[in-house]
């Protein structure tokens, strides 16, 4: 129930967004492939890549990046952008977080045109290890409510996280490997992985490019969900019930 | 059994400036160990509702008067469970449905249509529920061939409608409307009275809060009035 609402009004939102632009959402998926196109080209150049990898390798990378991304951007916003109806209607904190999330799903599922448009191209084949890219998205998707969740309510309390999290996500892109692939670093950039968004980028892209992510990527993104998740939980315990003040 | 009591309820909540909101005197405090923490943590914390008791029950249609700022809307949102009370306790057995800001949830780039469906969904509604209402929604609301259009070209009276009517629509046990209800012209609050009579007559709970004391006087059977945070009830003699 909560969540066949919460898929509702995420669609509704992406709707009023572009309700007067002719192309309408489908500007989600023509800004990316802009976006995936160039960065191919210019990258693909630079690094002297082979394009039928590297192209399907970007992609992926772009659009796990832009849910990644899109969610930590919209984090902070998540319960002050509803403030009106939270102080007006009683509803559970997680439908908001859901609502926030859904609607980077439907950015994602727009993007996945892309996706299509890259394995058509270069021909790629798709294997049952492919299968292993959706587990991976699923896990990051666990992932984001808890860091959407947590966002929402250190974002309403204090007003600079918004900032700050702008702030810090340029660089965060360039230190997460959605451009190069972490295996085509020379040994020593060991610290890549110290950035907890590589793991997010990876689990989802090397399957799909028919490698199998090392077992401690899975480990990682697990471990993340349980402490993030026992994280957020706590906060929210203890301090959520103040949210309809902070807003 | 429907019913809503408060027992001896404080609400304090905190008013954040600028300064109090930043993380960085946050952050300050906890490096000084406190020591510039009048600067740092400015807080002012109200107290919005004192020591409020009261009990409601089926066929309680209750009058909010009270001057600007004495704390009829904070009340109001307590009785929804929105306010968490810093003391004392909230009782709330029953169906809550809100009319409290006009215009709140409503997505202005969309239709009317749109936002019934929205807002029906918003109050816990299934999209197959929502849909079936709105023909009712329509007639109720009497707003035609403006409900195709955008939510922002409406006025505040018809947005009015279109909130009370959507709020109403299911009849909720316990029905909370503050003040803009009064938006409305004589044609629609004539309309809204008599489903409010039917929703009264049906045995809930209605808590309006105004300055109109004839609309007080219509709507209602027992009269609360509120200064500074403190709740007392008047007779309905003494106040009519």
């Amino acid at each position: 129930m909560l969540i066949n609402n919460a898929i509702y009004l995420a669609w509704a939102d992406t709707k009023a967004r572009y309700k007067r632009s002719v192309l309408g959402p489908f500007w989600l998926t023509l800004g990316n492939l802009i976006g995936v196109v160039g960065l191919s080209l210019v990258w693909g150049i630079l690094l002297k890549e082979d394009m039928s990898t590297f192209v399907p390798s970007v992609t992926i990378g772009m659009i796990t990046w832009q849910l990644v991304a899109g969610c930590i951007a919209d984090g902070p916003t998540t319960f002050v952008r509803q403030a009106n109806m939270i102080r007006n209607v009683a509803i559970p904190r997680g439908f908001f977080v859901l609502r926030g999330l859904f609607r980077q799903i439907i950015n994602l599922l727009h993007n996945l045109v892309i996706v299509v448009g890259v394995v058509w191209y270069y021909d790629i084949s798709l294997s049952s290890q492919t299968l292993l890219s959706c587990v991976g998205l699923i896990l990051v998707l666990l992932n984001l409510y808890w860091v959407m969740y947590l966002l929402g309510i250190l974002g309403a309390r204090f007003r600079d996280v918004e900032f700050l999290v702008h702030a810090f996500l340029p660089l965060l892109f360039f230190i997460s490997p959605v451009i190069f692939r972490a295996d085509r670093l020379p040994r020593d950039i060991y610290l890549i992985w110290l950035n907890p968004l590589s793991y997010f980028i990876e689990v989802v892209r090397a399957p799909f490019l028919n490698h199998m992510p090392e077992p401690k990527t899975y480990a990682v993104m697990s471990g993340l969900l349980v402490v993030g998740g026992a994280i957020t939980m706590l906060i929210g315990k203890l301090k959520g019930r103040q949210l309809a003040f902070w807003i | 059994m429907t019913e809503l009591s408060f027992h001896h309820v404080t609400l304090r909540y905190p008013v954040f400036n600028s300064r109090g909101m930043s993380l960085r005197n946050q952050l300050v405090r906890i490096a000084t160990g406190g020591t510039i923490e009048h600067d740092a943590g400015h807080t002012t914390v109200v107290t919005a509702l004192k020591d409020v008791s009261f009990c409601l029950q089926n066929g309680d249609a209750v009058g909010l008067v009270g001057h600007n700022g004495s704390g009829k809307s904070t009340l109001l949102r307590t009785m929804a469970g929105i306010y968490p009370p810093a003391e004392g306790c909230v009782r709330r057995v029953g169906k809550v449905a809100t009319v409290l800001e006009l215009g709140a949830g409503l997505e202005p780039e969309l239709s009317g249509y749109d936002n019934i469906i929205n807002l029906g969904m918003m109050q816990g509604m299934s999209l197959k529920e929502a849909k079936a209402l709105t023909p009712d929604i329509e007639a109720f609301t009497e707003l035609g061939d403006f409900l195709q259009l955008p939510v922002r070209t409406y006025s505040s009276g018809m947005t009015m409608r279109l909130m009370f009517a959507v709020a109403t629509a299911v009849t909720p046990e316990i029905l909370l409307i503050d003040e803009m209800f009064s938006t409305g012209d004589a044609g629609f609050q004539e309309k809204s009275l008599a489903r409010l009579r039917k929703l009264i007559a049906s045995a809930q709970i209605f808590v309006f809060a105004s300055h109109n004391r004839e609309l007080i006087k219509t709507y209602c059977n027992r009269i609360f009035c509120l200064e500074h945070g403190n709740l007392t009830e008047i007779s309905y003699e003494t106040f009519a």
